[in-house]
């Protein structure tokens, strides 16, 4: 007896009856779902549009901390600079379209009402502006005394913005009365009002947090990660974890309130999202993008990528205390080797320019010199590889942060041209805290890193941070006594003319010396809506959101 | 039985403890999370002092004896990196990949096992070989990739899915109660905000379901063709019994423990393996903290997630054998 079974197998049959099966069947199972995502039609996250004075700001990941002394993570900088006030800030200068950058030679108060430095630079004198906090207690004298010492007690990160300027014990700083204090100095400092504006030098409401702090916390540091006490242009509302922060224009800050009085940060890790949700209008601002991402909006409906020249330099450094770059010949030969025109134009899509030396282009005491290494020269190239005694070429590992796209997209770039003049260059791919503990190691060979710069725009210390032999970021092993000698002078120099001259001895060393190769400076890009502007490049980078506004 | 049972929980217990053993050693030999939290302009002194307070100048040894002593007490540490106690942001970050894996592995039940029943008694035919395309595909594609394409068309292109973050629209206020925003919805009775819930399920269910509960389906499929293969099949038919009640009432029951099994293990493996899913789908789950954790090198997080999948999918596995024994008597005998 035959089964059914038996029947249908090994058999293809497609009668019109399993057409209308299969497609009912499939159809069913499938077509529930854009019909159950259809329940959220008419739902919007937050309410945009003409107008609409709430900003939906896309951002990468939660801030790993609201307290300022614990500021690293350049979201989280970003959300102290946006809810704490700093000390000092930087008169505004239009740069058109509605956009704006910081004019760094031209330091104002924030917090502060006023800074003047006294007896020779020894004395810094601050008066503080008169407001409160949204607790409602005023800012007084004692808030920057709190915040001092807090700061140095606590001993994170922050401590390098007081460390710099000499400030090492809090007992340099004096209360004159509840709106004056003095910082007292050992030698002069003049970056004093540039540091004093770092986004970990938010001023904290201290009678808030002395109040909230547990008795076995004596700092407050349980309590700020979970809380923000600034008197920024916003105040931290909402913070749902992996999901969204939401911030409110804050009525007691001292300037005017801003255009958009409610943000709605939300978590959206993937950059492809954050593009794709910014073409559709579901955020206002993209932050993040990557400039190849960056690169496929511009142009788009609907959506500007404003561009600001800037100070941010993309670097390769060359390892100077390790074959083969402590050779100063190679060092000079890969430089002339790379295509820098074609770097920024092609490679990184038109948002960056060519260096002009190691010193940042656009920085104040920048001075064309005649010996910028970042020339295309081939045979220059090769005749340096042979006086550097490898004709033939070497080979060397160049290392990558996997989280940096653009760095990445560089290296490939760098491969090719230096494989043209006979160098191999092998690149490492490491997960960001691997890639940094090996810049701290100087481990590495050499290493390209994206969108560097000093969060104060001064040679001093551009040359402290950078390029001394002590030097916190050397991460390139650089030594040279003659450049540790001008960053000597530099450091309690006040003189404008004396300062630009020695600036201009430190360029000359550095373009000759080629610790690192500057493979272009791209611009501040920032993604977004047609209809937002206001977009304030800070020197650090950070969005400033009080000055958007929307059309 | 109870044998059974003690055998099965001395077994997991060892794994778990072995787990941890090793990914504890593993974190800490991978680099140094203090000099990460503390930026590039930390001095050694700053990067020593920092370590000296987190316990991890002690010996290896010390401080695993440290982390089981606390982990007794259901203590996961402390976030080198927040500052913030694991424990809390697990408890934040769990709920919603718990609700996103339970919708996904439901929702490749409901589709794919019916699917794979009717292909499978149905062989030969058009659904058949539709079911054999769509194993192909799902084991096939990324499960990023998907997920992106599903955002393109369904939210972008179509206006039909919400936006891709959040896991509820902004206007819909549910107090958290157990977490699954679903079932806090229906708790108060709030049903724009389940249908809202659903809808942000809606894309990322779909997208783990079809890349990975797609074996299911193949599963289901072979073993209903095994099983209906049988003699005692064959007798039933030939006694006249419906074709429905052969296919789901003898055959089904026979296959059913090792689809169980498949969707035991498929369940805990997506509870730590739904991270790319949660990225694309911005879904605050444990994957997606455990990852971002991993890139500060952030011990305790890392940790604290892989306990966690570990803790489940030996706990589903257990569970599983105990139904199969009391489903299958054959199972119940042997053991």
């Amino acid at each position: 007896m035959t089964s059914k079974s038996d029947l249908n197998e090994g058999k293809f049959q497609v009668s019109r009856r399993d057409l209308l099966k299969s497609a009912g069947i499939f159809g069913v199972a499938f077509a529930s779902v854009p019909l159950l995502s259809a329940c959220g039609i008419g739902e919007e996250a937050g309410v945009s549009g003409s107008g609409s004075k709430v900003l939906n700001l896309g951002i990468s990941g939660d801030p790993s901390v609201l307290d300022p002394a614990k500021g690293q993570q350049e979201i989280a900088n970003m959300l102290m600079k946006n809810t704490y006030a700093q000390w000092t800030d930087y008169e505004e200068i239009e740069v058109g379209d509605g956009n704006k950058r910081s004019d760094t030679t031209k330091v104002i108060g924030d917090a502060l009402e006023s800074i003047t430095v006294e007896d020779g630079g020894l004395t810094i004198r601050c008066k503080v502006r008169e407001y409160t906090f949204p607790s409602g207690n005023p800012v007084t004298a004692d808030d920057f005394i709190y915040t001092v010492e807090r700061t140095l007690a606590l001993k994170y990160g922050s401590i390098f913005v007081l460390n710099v300027i000499g400030v090492t014990d809090s007992s340099q700083v004096k209360k004159v009365n509840d709106m004056e204090f003095t910082i007292t100095l050992p030698a002069p400092s003049p970056i004093v009002g540039g540091m004093l504006h770092d986004q970990t030098m938010g001023v904290l409401d201290s009678v808030a947090l002395k109040e909230n702090a547990g008795s076995d916390d004596a700092w407050g540091e349980q309590y700020l990660t979970t809380n923000s006490l600034g008197g920024g242009a916003y105040t931290l509302k909402e913070f749902v974890s992996g999901t969204k922060i939401v911030l409110e224009s804050n009525p007691e800050y001292h300037r005017e309130e801003p255009f958009f009085t409610s943000v709605n940060m939300q978590i959206i890790p993937d950059p492809n999202t954050r593009a794709l949700l910014l073409k559709s209008g579901e955020i206002d601002v993209a932050t993040g993008i990557s400039l190849a991402s960056a690169s496929r909006l511009v142009g788009e409906d609907g959506i500007d990528v404003v561009q600001i020249p800037s100070r941010l330099q993309n670097f390769m450094g060359l390892m100077a205390n390790k074959a083969p770059f402590n050779n100063k010949k190679l060092r000079q030969a890969v430089a002339a080797a790379l295509p820098y025109d074609q770097l920024s134009s092609e490679t990184l899509y038109d948002l960056a320019s060519p260096p002009t030396g190691i010193w940042p282009t656009n920085a104040p005491a920048a001075v064309p010199q005649d010996n910028n290494p970042f020339v295309t020269d081939i045979d220059k190239a090769k005749q340096l590889l042979a006086e550097g005694g490898q004709p033939n070429g070497f080979s060397f590992d160049c290392e990558v942060s996997t989280a940096d796209d653009d760095a990445k997209t560089l290296s490939v770039a760098v491969k090719s041209a230096l494989a043209e003049v006979g160098i191999t260059m092998n690149i490492r791919e490491l997960a960001p805290a691997i890639y940094q503990e090996n810049l701290n190691a100087k481990s590495m060979q050499s290493w390209i890193q994206t969108n560097l710069v000093d969060y104060v725009d001064d040679p001093y210390y551009h040359l402290f941070l950078w390029f001394t032999s002590t030097s916190v970021l050397n991460w390139f092993a650089y030594n040279s006594p003659a450049l540790d000698s001008v960053a000597k002078k530099l450091a309690n120099e006040l003189d404008d003319g004396k300062r630009a001259s020695l600036a201009t001895e430190a360029q000359k060393i550095l373009n000759d010396d080629v610790p690192l190769i500057v493979l272009a400076e791209p611009k501040y890009v920032l993604c977004v809506r047609s209809d937002i502007s206001g977009v304030l490049q800070e020197p650090d980078g950070l969005l400033r959101i009080r000055s958007l506004i929307r059309e | 039985m109870l044998s059974f049972l003690v055998r099965r929980m001395i077994t997991a217990t060892i794994t778990i403890v072995v787990t941890v053993a090793v990914i504890f050693i593993i974190t800490r030999k991978l680099g140094d999370p203090i000099a990460f939290m503390l930026g590039p302009r930390a001095t050694p002194e700053q990067i020593n002092f920092f370590r000296e307070k987190a316990g991890l100048n002690d010996a290896l040894g010390l401080q695993f004896l440290n982390y089981l002593r606390d982990l007794v007490s259901f203590d996961f540490g402390e976030s080198i990196s927040t500052g913030r106690s694991v424990s809390s942001e697990v408890l934040l970050y769990l709920p919603a990949t718990l609700e996103l894996v339970t919708f996904a592995t439901l929702t490749g039940l409901i589709i794919f096992v019916p699917l794979g029943v009717y292909g499978a008694s149905r062989r030969g035919s058009l659904i058949a070989k539709i079911c054999d395309g769509v194993v192909t595909l799902g084991v096939s594609i990324p499960s990023f990739w998907l997920g992106l394409f599903l955002i393109f068309i369904f939210y972008y292109i179509l206006e039909l899915a919400p936006p891709p973050f959040g896991r509820v629209s902004g206007s819909s206020n549910v107090e958290s109660v157990t977490g699954f925003l679903t079932i806090d919805s229906l708790i108060v009775g709030n049903v724009s905000a389940l249908l809202s819930a659903l809808s942000y399920l809606a894309l990322p269910c779909l997208t783990l379901a079809l890349t990975s509960c797609v074996p299911i389906l193949k599963l289901t499929k072979e073993m209903m063709v095994s099983v209906l293969k049988s003699p005692y099949i064959r007798t039933a038919r030939n006694l006249g019994l419906p074709e429905r009640e052969v296919v789901w009432k003898l055959a089904f029951k026979n296959a059913l423990v090792p689809i169980l099994t498949l969707s035991a293990m498929t369940f805990g493996f997506l509870i730590g393996g739904s991270v790319l899913v949660e990225t694309v789908f911005s879904w605050p789950g444990i994957g997606l903290y455990a990852v971002q954790s991993m890139y500060k090198l952030d011990y305790a997080p890392v940790l604290a997630v892989t306990i966690i999948a570990t803790v489940s999918f030996v706990f589903v596995y257990f569970l599983v054998d105990l139904i199969s024994a009391i489903v299958d008597p054959r199972i119940r005998a042997k053991s």
